[in-house]
Formats: structure tokens, C-alpha cells, sequence
């Protein structure tokens, strides 16, 4: 059994490709409904679908067969023969496979670093596959694992910190400097697309009043609509100046609209207060000299990108605290991975019985001389062998590559409170699964494993471990530290 | 009660430096349970302050302010009391370490080096005394604090300016709540120092009718120099109510005051005799 994830994203296809390729939430029914038939072969599987990547995690009892139908399901559904043919896509097999949705989970593989949308995306995917029962116990604490990783990379680093859109730039800056947006009148001056973004961040915070003002006035009408504001006519500018705490200006005008001088003269009609000044037209519709003026801040394209470019690389700094948290979290999935072999749990068991009989012989020392003393040890030992005679055969006789079997082994830890962490250490009688890079110890080579296990006469599964997962060649070389220009958040 | 001042004198430190950690991992962007606790520590210890005060004062029969180790922890715990009524009223925590690690500093000096003077002038033993130095080191200590916010302002503000989203800009409150901060505090200073003038002045007749007071207070350099701080922060409050000075302006006023207030102190503290002195 083995892990797998295979899929197409923005560093490996282009937007028409991943658009062709994406599993819409309407289509997310059809396409659990194709697996069925194949149950056997793919146990589980969850599908992660967004306008930068579609990627299908898998829990299946051959990964090339496995892999194969999976390309040729989704490129089925979709019309397409993208993943079929191998071009656009990427494959990895076992603890690759962990990794990569941890690095998905903490925005470390998304168009933006660190932008978080993709958590709730990843958590909502798992939701859809679960309801459609195409998930179990691997997937679910899988997912589970992802989105605290995804949490822990947002609150122990400062990963996703700092807007890196322009648009959002704007808006952070103004909550910079006045205390609630909430309170303030925002004025935009254009009715043009380029204004229409950062208006309707503006809009979104939910400002007193958002007042449009456009030399056609239909056009500002027709966006103050859109924006929930009002329109006003383009010779009452002055006076819309006058009462706004932050100005948007967006217009298609070749020289500056607004200079030092005009700026000064609605400082002077104004509050006490500052003005946030936001300039996204190009050529520049506010004349430079504007930010030099007191308690008046300018942003323009200039200023706002380099705002996100400082944020952008403050990100990056950060990566490698995230590959930290990241590395820890897939050691404790695979640690609790391998306990889900048949020989941990029984020595699990065995401990968690013998640590009670330990106990209740200790309360009992004084009342035996050292002869009776003995006597009850081995007694103990007798009783203890007969009582976990029949659940070690039970266990011995779980399918732990099945579905059922994995269900089997986490209830009995649950039911027992198991402390697996000393028994996986040892890794005995490893899953060989491809998820852990290293290989149990031969029961062979420790007798007193097979001793205590009971497990002695038959051989444990000894599969051969995929030591790394396998990164298939067909995609475009994967660099989380590429840059990232886009300025709409989203994954 | 000597114990109980002993043991305050030894839990109240600890209590600040408690506080300030707090605050100091408020500062560093604490989960939203842990930043209650930050306010909860610093209430209790300025709770335990109280006590102490008030212990000691019964113990010493008068305000323990008779000589600077004992003015320090006043400080401490005007500071405090100035920092919680900000916070209190404009809901900022983020600054709060910059305040109680002065809080910690002035109180650690005190309780490492105090030594209660039991031997004092009558005066001081005059309750009227007590409402006096409180409100004047109240009025002190708040002007101090408006100080620490003006500079916190003029650095967000040029860092703002500048286009620059580095430490400052990611851990200080916005703007605008700074000027708030700094405007509450030099208004809590100067009606502290509006009722420390008028009381000390009121007070100082009387004593001056009973000829208990040798000289006249109005020309004791102390009363002048106190009387022109506030004459210009009462003139930097009308700039800014009446003639709408724009904050940035109060701001650094405010950090000009501060340092006329503590370089005059000083000079005037070395130079001039005052009848100011009753130890």
C-alpha cells in the first residue's frame, strides 16, 4: 500500500491547461462515482481542485496501476489528455507525498508564498471526498495533519504576514494609519478597471461612505452601484477632497489631476486628521510633491509594489522556519503511520498490560515473602499470556492494507489508550508501505521481538520500502522559492 | 507590617518584570487568550502596589516620597496606573511594554536601594500634602508617557512616509491610535498638574499665614518651573482643540516638553535651593 499524490499546477501548466484540467465542486460527484469500480485498487483518495492546481492524493495498493487509472479517470471527466500524456504533471509516492500536501496546506507551493486561502481549500477538499465516503483513516489523519501544519506555519511564522498584492497594499496602509476604516468617508476619482480593485477592497472594509466621481457621471453612478456608494458630479471633486480620509485615484488622465497646491488648499478645509492617498493610475493622476506635504500619505504603483515586494521577501525568510515545522509534522504522520503495523500495537498492548500487572504487584510486594513472591510473578506472566492470547491472534490476522485493517489497529489503540511513540521508534516489522524511508529490523536478527510479539514463527509483511517517493520527469522543475508576481490572491 | 513591606517590597519587581514579559509577548503577536493575562498581571501587581503604598504611609505616618528611592516606586506605580487608564480607554496593548519596562526599571531601583525615611517635616505628614505629590508626580509621569508615545508616532510616521513596512510598522498600533494615546496622556498630565498647582499653591497660603513656610512659594524655582510646563502644555492643548494643530505637531511637542521638563528639573535641582526639600 502506498501513498500517492499526482497532479498539475501553476509551476508546472499554464492557466489554460490547469483551467482545462480543474475539478469543479459540481463535478467533484461523477468523478468519486468513476472511482468506485476500483475501490480495490485505490482505497482511498481525495481530490484537491483550485484555479492554480488539481492534484489527486491517493492511498493505493499499486502506485503505477493506481497512478495510470487516475490520469486516465480525470482526463475522462475533463475531456482532456493532459495527464495521460504526462506533460504537464508531477507524481510522488510515500513520505514525497506527505511533504508536498504540508508544503500545499502552508502556502509554501502556492502562486503567492504563504497566501492562505489554500488552508480552508485543502480542508474543503477533504470534506467533499469524505462526504462522498471515498476517504478512511490514512486520508483523514492525513488532512488532519495538513491543516495544523497549515495553522502552525500561520501562527509560529510570520509566513503569511504582509499583504504581497498591490490592491490589498492600499488597503493595509490606510489601516495603518487610521484607526477603522469603518469610520471614514473613501472617495475614487475614475471609473476605470485599474480603479475598480482597489475601490472594491476599499468597499469591502466597509467604509462610512464610498463616493465616486467620474468627468462622465453615468460611469460613476454605474460603479458607486456596484460598490453600494454614491456618485457625485466631476466639478464637486473639491469638495468630495475635502470630506474623504482616503482617495483612490484611477482615471485615464495624461497629467496630474491633483497637485501639491490643490492638495493644500483641502488640508486646509479638512480635519485635524491624516488623508491616505492612493494613486493607481498610470501616468500618475497625483503629483509627487502631494506626499510631501504634512499628515498626507501617497502611495502610488511605485510605492505600492515596493510595499509588496518588502512583504514578498520577508516571506521568503521565512520558508525555512515553515520547512522546519513542515519536517517535524511528517516525521509525526509517518511515526503514527508505522504504528499502524500489526507488531507495534501488539507490543503496544502487551506493554500497557504488563505495565498494570507491574503496578498492582508492586502494591502487593509486602504482603509476600520472596518465595510466594515468585510464584505470583510467573503466575502474573501466565495470566497476562492467556488473556492477550486471543486478541494478538486477532491482530496478527488484520489486513493492514486495507481499509478495515487500518480502522482496526487505530480502534485498538484508541480502546486501550496506546502509547505508541517507544514501539515506533523500533519500527519492527515495518509496514513497507513507501511512506517511511527505513526499513523495520528483521524479526530474524531480534529474537526477543518475536519473543514478546508472539510473532516469532511467521514472517512479518516485508515489503520493500519506497525509500523517497519518485518525482516523475514530465513536469517543469518545481522551485518553491521561484518568484511570485501575481497580485491576486487565490490558489 | 514591616514583614508585608519587606515581602511587597521584594514581589513587587517580580510582579513588574511578570508584567512586562506579558506585555512583551502581547508585543511579539500573542494568541488572543494569552492577551488578557497581560492586563490581569499588571491590575494585580498595581493592586499590590497600592498596598504597599498604603502600608507604608500607615508605617512611616506619611506619603513614602521623602526621599527618591522611595519617589522611584511612586513613579513606577504612576507610570503604571497612567499606562492601564490609556489602555483601558483606547484598547491598546501593543505599547504596553514599552511603559512597564520603565515601570520595571524605577521600581526595581527602588525596592533594591529604598530606605524609608521615619524622621520627616511636619508638612509631609499633612494629608493635603498626599493629594499634592500625587497628583504633581501623576502629572509628571503622564507628561513622560505622552513623551514615549510622541516618539512612537514620530517614528510611524516617518516610517509611513517612507514607505517602509518593516518592524515598526508591523508591531505599533496605527497612527492615529498613537496620537490618541499621546493626546489622552498630556491631557491626564496637565490636569494633574492643574490640580497639583492649585492645591500646592492653596496648601502653601495657609501655611505661609500660620508662618510655617519661611518665603513666598511663588518665587521658588520648583513652582516656576512647574508653572511654565504647564502654561506649555496647556498652550500646546489649546493648539490643538482650539487652532486644530495637526497631530504630528502635538507629537513632537510633547517629546520637546519632556525634555525641557527633565533638563530643567535638573538644573534647577542642582542650581536653585527650593523650599521643595523637607527631608
Amino acid at each position: 500500500m502506498e501513498l500517492l499524490v499526482l497532479g498539475v499546477s501553476h509551476k508546472t501548466a499554464s492557466a489554460q491547461v490547469r483551467d482545462e484540467v480543474q475539478v469543479h465542486p459540481e463535478e467533484m460527484g461523477e468523478f468519486y462515482g468513476r472511482l468506485k469500480p476500483h475501490a480495490d485498487l485505490i482505497r482511498e483518495v481525495t481530490v484537491l481542485s483550485t484555479c492554480n492546481r488539481t492534484e489527486v492524493y491517493g492511498f493505493v495498493r499499486d502506485r503505477a496501476e493506481a497512478d495510470q487509472v487516475l490520469r486516465e479517470l480525470v482526463d475522462e471527466l475533463k475531456g482532456v489528455s493532459h495527464l495521460s500524456t504526462g506533460q504537464f504533471t508531477y507524481s510522488w509516492a510515500g513520505r514525497e507525498t506527505v511533504r508536498h500536501l504540508f508544503r500545499v496546506a502552508s502556502g509554501l507551493d502556492s502562486l503567492m508564498i504563504g497566501e492562505s486561502q489554500i488552508l480552508g481549500q485543502v480542508r474543503e477538499a477533504f470534506e467533499v471526498a469524505d462526504r462522498q465516503k471515498a476517504t478512511g483513516a490514512l486520508l483523514t489523519r492525513l488532512f488532519n495533519s495538513a491543516a495544523h501544519v497549515g495553522k502552525r506555519a500561520r501562527t509560529e511564522t510570520e509566513i503569511g504576514r504582509g499583504t504581497v498584492s498591490v490592491a490589498h497594499a492600499a488597503v493595509e496602509m490606510a489601516q495603518k494609519i487610521l484607526d477603522r476604516l469603518e469610520r471614514y468617508p473613501v472617495l475614487v476619482i475614475g471609473a476605470g478597471a485599474t480603479g475598480v480593485l482597489v475601490a472594491r477592497h476599499f468597499a469591502d472594509a466597509g467604509p462610512r461612505v464610498l463616493t465616486v466621481v467620474n468627468r462622465t457621471f453615468e460611469r460613476a453612478q454605474a460603479l458607486a452601484d456596484e460598490l453600494g456608494g454614491q456618485a457625485r458630479p466631476w466639478e464637486e471633486m473639491d469638495g468630495a477632497l475635502v470630506e474623504a480620509r482616503v482617495i483612490v485615484t484611477a482615471t485615464g488622465a495624461r497629467e496630474p489631476i491633483i497637485d501639491a497646491r490643490r492638495m493644500a488648499r483641502v488640508l486646509k478645509r479638512s480635519g485635524r486628521g491624516p488623508k491616505v492617498v492612493v494613486d493607481i493610475s498610470n501616468p500618475r493622476n497625483v503629483h509627487p510633491r502631494v506626499g510631501d506635504l504634512d499628515r498626507l500619505f501617497l502611495y502610488d504603483l511605485d510605492a505600492l509594489e515596493s510595499i509588496a515586494d518588502q512583504n514578498r521577501s520577508r516571506r521568503r525568510r521565512e520558508i525555512p522556519k515553515v520547512e522546519g515545522v513542515i519536517v517535524e509534522e511528517v516525521d509525526r504522520f509517518l511515526a503514527w503511520y508505522e504504528s499502524l503495523d500489526m507488531v507495534p500495537v501488539i507490543r503496544a498492548l502487551r506493554g500497557r498490560f504488563q505495565e498494570i500487572a507491574d503496578k498492582e504487584l508492586a502494591r502487593q510486594v509486602k504482603n509476600f515473602d520472596s518465595a510466594d513472591l515468585e510464584s505470583l510473578k510467573e503466575y502474573t506472566r501466565a495470566l497476562l499470556n492467556k488473556l492477550l492470547h486471543q486478541p494478538t491472534t486477532l491482530i496478527r490476522g488484520v489486513e493492514t492494507s486495507s481499509r478495515h485493517g487500518i480502522h482496526k489497529l487505530v480502534a485498538i489503540q484508541e480502546l486501550f489508550e496506546l502509547d505508541m511513540e517507544p514501539f515506533q521508534n523500533d519500527k519492527a516489522g515495518g509496514r513497507g508501505s513507501g511512506v517511511g524511508e527505513e526499513k523495520g529490523p528483521d524479526l530474524a536478527e531480534k529474537p526477543e521481538l518475536a519473543e514478546e510479539t508472539g510473532l516469532g514463527e511467521d514472517p512479518v509483511p516485508d515489503d520493500e520500502p519506497d525509500p523517497k517517493g519518485r518525482r516523475e520527469e514530465d513536469g517543469r522543475e518545481e522551485d518553491g522559492r521561484e518568484e511570485d508576481r501575481a497580485e491576486e490572491d487565490g490558489s | 507590617m514591616d514583614t508585608a513591606l519587606q515581602l511587597l517590597n521584594v514581589l513587587l519587581p517580580l510582579g513588574y518584570l511578570l508584567a512586562a514579559v506579558a506585555y512583551l509577548v502581547v508585543f511579539m503577536e500573542a494568541p488572543e487568550w494569552a492577551r488578557p493575562w497581560a492586563t490581569r498581571i499588571t491590575v494585580w501587581v498595581v493592586g499590590a502596589h497600592v498596598v504597599y503604598l498604603f502600608l507604608a504611609s500607615l508605617t512611616f505616618q506619611h506619603v513614602p516620597v521623602a526621599n527618591a528611592w522611595e519617589g522611584f516606586t511612586f513613579i513606577a506605580f504612576a507610570m503604571a496606573v497612567v499606562y492601564l487608564g490609556l489602555e483601558w480607554r483606547w484598547k491598546d496593548q501593543a505599547t504596553g511594554v514599552f511603559l512597564l519596562v520603565p515601570v520595571l526599571f524605577f521600581q526595581i531601583l527602588s525596592s533594591a536601594f529604598v530606605t524609608h525615611t521615619r524622621e520627616v517635616d511636619e508638612i509631609l505628614r499633612s494629608p493635603l500634602f498626599a493629594v499634592h505629590v500625587t497628583s504633581a508626580l501623576l502629572g509628571y509621569v503622564a507628561l513622560s508617557v505622552a513623551a514615549v508615545y510622541g516618539a512612537m508616532y514620530a517614528l510611524l510616521y516617518r516610517e509611513l512616509k517612507k514607505h517602509r513596512v518593516g518592524l515598526i510598522f508591523r508591531r505599533m498600533p496605527n497612527l492615529e491610535t498613537l496620537s490618541r494615546l499621546n493626546l489622552g496622556a498630556v491631557l491626564l498630565g496637565w490636569i494633574a498638574l492643574t490640580l497639583a498647582i492649585l492645591i500646592g499653591s492653596l496648601w502653601a497660603d495657609e501655611l505661609a499665614s500660620q508662618g510655617r513656610l519661611e518665603g513666598t512659594f511663588y518665587t521658588d524655582p520648583k513652582f516656576l518651573l512647574t508653572v511654565v510646563l504647564w502654561v506649555l502644555y496647556g498652550l500646546t492643548l489649546g493648539g490643538r482643540y482650539l487652532f486644530r494643530w495637526p497631530n504630528r505637531q502635538l507629537a513632537y511637542l510633547s517629546m520637546v516638553a519632556f525634555l525641557l521638563m527633565v533638563g530643567s528639573s535638573l538644573a534647577m535641582t542642582l542650581i536653585f535651593p527650593s523650599f521643595h526639600q523637607f527631608s
